[in-house]
């Protein structure tokens, strides 16, 4: 098609004039306008800007936890706008790991039983149990496994999650405020375990952030306004 | 099985062992009462039928009666068919009994009620009659002089116009009339079977119908069969046929009469009220259940937002709501036969036709757990598809 981008072979994430309005009764609000970026392999992206400024619908797109209204996705090279319900439940599962800022764990199942959850879809439960511990021990969690989400503090919730995404090993971590319900000292915690997934294990990550310092972590920075890219920084 | 099919029986197994006891308690005990609710109504008015056909037979016809050929009036020589009747297999026991014409006559007024003439010894093992006894004694063999009253002659009336209003008690006399001659009877017992069609009887012995009406000697009206189990009485009825027994055999069934309009009013009554009943456990169901899977949507969102596709997330919460009506059906099992079936065994409802205590058919038990599980299923999978239907982000974040 004329004037379509198309991912290049390093390409994780191509977004191309994405737009999204969300009607609030009679009121539209356009959360993104014409949004267009690019996520290498092995980059770490932070995407910043002021409440409202639409980062977090952005994530959402790119998590596809929702849909745009126009515009392309592509994560892995494959275009996910207009996929089935079921095909970007199969990419959730396997192409891409997914953090909240509420850290979303099952409240009835103990830290290894939230991170081996999604692998259970592909694995055995023995498989996934073993590998469950390897990420809980990644993360430094492997005495906290037995635990349940409410005997465990903010910053080793958000910990757990972290191993959950990484169970199927995506393509692309996104995480969306991971830090925002966390003390200073388990916020420095979780972003130490980002840093180390991205420079040792090459993870490429996606992680917005309203907080200016944790903008060192990353090798790229976007600043978001009014839905759009306003102003775009890359680190060396 | 494949993999991800676990996910649900996982997330099931980790929910019952991980919640809060006290509100899943709470839920089970709810979904119990609603299951009981179910099974009382049913097993009252069950109980209702049964014994009002309890008393048929076990006061008044027995399981079949044989009454004379059709063109007789009275059974010739009944001792030889009571004797065959005993020896079919199957036969509890068998009684002759021969009504009298005539009426009894008490302070100087006359009602007109049965007055029967029986071998007590055999009465006493077809009917329960002797075991109702509620003043005095039940008839002895070879008693010449001696009545039993049933409670609808003998018991006080509250109309001074009705037969014997002060009631009738144990030694009074009362006049047996027949064929214009009035025979003295000592009353020597008062019985009370809650069966309007067996307390306006009045029984004495053969040794008096013999010198009260002689020409009756050797002759009987009917002959009652015990069976020793109910249910199979065609079967009898055909047997005792095959054993040479004459006469006109008729089921309890056949000669119900009255009791199958009570009967039929009842179930008409019973089937009205378990389709209320249904009702009303399916709404309060659905509502437990619908609350507890729309207060857990934010999993629903976690759950599909992990890549659980959107059919396991359903199946997931219709099989928690089927262990949660299972638990309920379980837990009303215990409650129901182990407290309140034999407590109405014990303290039976007394009400005007009888002692009422509960009966449930299994197939009733059954359908009615079978459904309290659907009922269940079915408010599970209602939120569980509306959930999997909205936006993500909308469980997630419960907007």
């Amino acid at each position: 098609m004329a004037g379509e981008i198309l991912p290049g072979p390093d390409d994780v994430i191509l977004v191309d004039d994405i737009h999204k309005t969300y009607h609030l009764g009679e009121v539209s609000v356009k959360a993104l306008r014409g949004m267009s970026l690019t996520v290498k392999k092995g980059d770490f992206l932070i995407v910043t800007g002021r409440n409202g400024s639409g980062k977090s619908t952005l994530m959402h797109q790119l998590g596809l936890l929702d849909s745009p209204d126009d515009g392309h996705i592509y994560l892995s090279g494959k275009e996910v706008t207009g996929m089935r319900e079921k095909d970007r439940s199969e990419i959730r599962l396997r192409d891409l790991g997914y953090i909240f800022q509420e850290f979303a764990l099952i409240a009835e199942l103990t830290a290894l039983e939230n991170v081996m959850l999604p692998t259970m879809m592909i694995e055995k439960t023995e498989v996934c149990r073993e590998k469950a511990r390897e990420m809980l021990a990644q993360v430094g969690l492997q005495e906290q496994t037995t635990h349940l989400p409410s005997q465990l503090s903010g910053g080793e919730q958000q910990k757990v999650a972290i191993a959950r995404s990484l169970m199927n090993e995506p393509d692309v971590l996104f995480a969306d405020e991971p830090t925002a319900n966390l003390d200073l000292e388990s916020a420095q915690d979780v972003l130490l375990v980002f840093d180390r997934l991205n420079k040792e294990e090459k993870h490429t990550i996606v992680m917005v952030t309203h907080e200016h310092e944790e903008t060192i972590y990353g090798n790229r920075i976007i600043t978001l306004s009014d839905g759009k890219i306003s102003y775009e920084e890359n680190h060396v | 099985m494949k993999t991800s099919k676990r996910i649900p029986f996982f997330l099931i197994v980790r929910h019952v062992r991980h919640s809060n006891k006290g509100t899943l308690a709470l839920i089970v005990f709810l979904m119990a009462i609603a299951f009981i609710n179910l099974l009382f109504i049913n097993s009252l008015f069950s109980g209702v039928v049964e014994s009002n056909q309890s008393q048929l037979i076990n006061t008044r016809t027995g399981n079949v009666m044989i009454t004379p050929a059709k063109g007789s009036d009275f059974i010739d020589n009944p001792a030889a068919v009571v004797k065959a009747v005993d020896k079919v297999p199957g036969v509890q026991a068998a009684a002759a009994e021969t009504l009298l014409p005539g009426s009894i006559e008490f302070g100087g007024t006359r009602g007109n009620f049965d007055v029967t003439a029986i071998d007590p010894t055999t009465q006493e093992k077809a009917t329960t009659v002797s075991q109702k006894m509620t003043a005095g004694s039940y008839l002895k063999p070879g008693d010449t002089n001696g009545i039993i009253l049933g409670d609808s002659i003998a018991g006080k009336k509250e109309n001074d116009t009705d037969f014997a209003p002060n009631g009738i008690k144990v030694g009074d006399t009362v006049n047996v009339i027949t064929d214009s001659t009035s025979h003295p009877f000592v009353v020597r017992g008062v019985f009370k079977t809650k069966f309007n069609g067996t307390d306006d009887r009045a029984f004495v012995t053969n040794a008096a119908l013999n010198q009260i009406a002689p020409a009756l000697q050797g002759k009987a009206t009917d002959v009652v069969v015990r069976a020793d189990h109910r249910g199979n009485e065609d079967k009898l009825v055909a047997e005792m046929k095959a054993a040479g027994v004459t006469g006109n055999l008729r089921t309890w069934q056949q000669l119900a009469g009255s009791v199958r309009e009570i009967t039929s009013s009842f179930v008409t009554i019973n089937a009205l009220m378990t389709v209320v009943g249904f009702f009303i456990a399916a709404v309060t169901i659905f509502i437990i259940i619908y609350v507890d899977v729309t207060h857990r949507r934010q999993e629903v969102g976690i759950l599909r937002a992990i890549g659980v596709r959107s059919p396991l997330v359903v199946m997931t919460y219709v099989l928690q709501a089927a262990v949660y009506s299972f638990l309920g059906v379980a837990m009303g099992t215990v409650l129901y036969f182990a407290i309140i079936f034999p407590y109405f065994k014990a303290f039976p409802f007394k009400i005007p036709i009888g002692d009422v205590s509960l009966s449930i058919i299994p197939w009733d038990y059954l359908f009615r757990a079978f459904t309290v599980v659907a009922v269940g299923m079915l408010s599970g999978l209602i939120p569980a598809l509306i959930g999997t239907r909205r936006p993500i982000l909308d469980d997630i974040l419960n907007r």
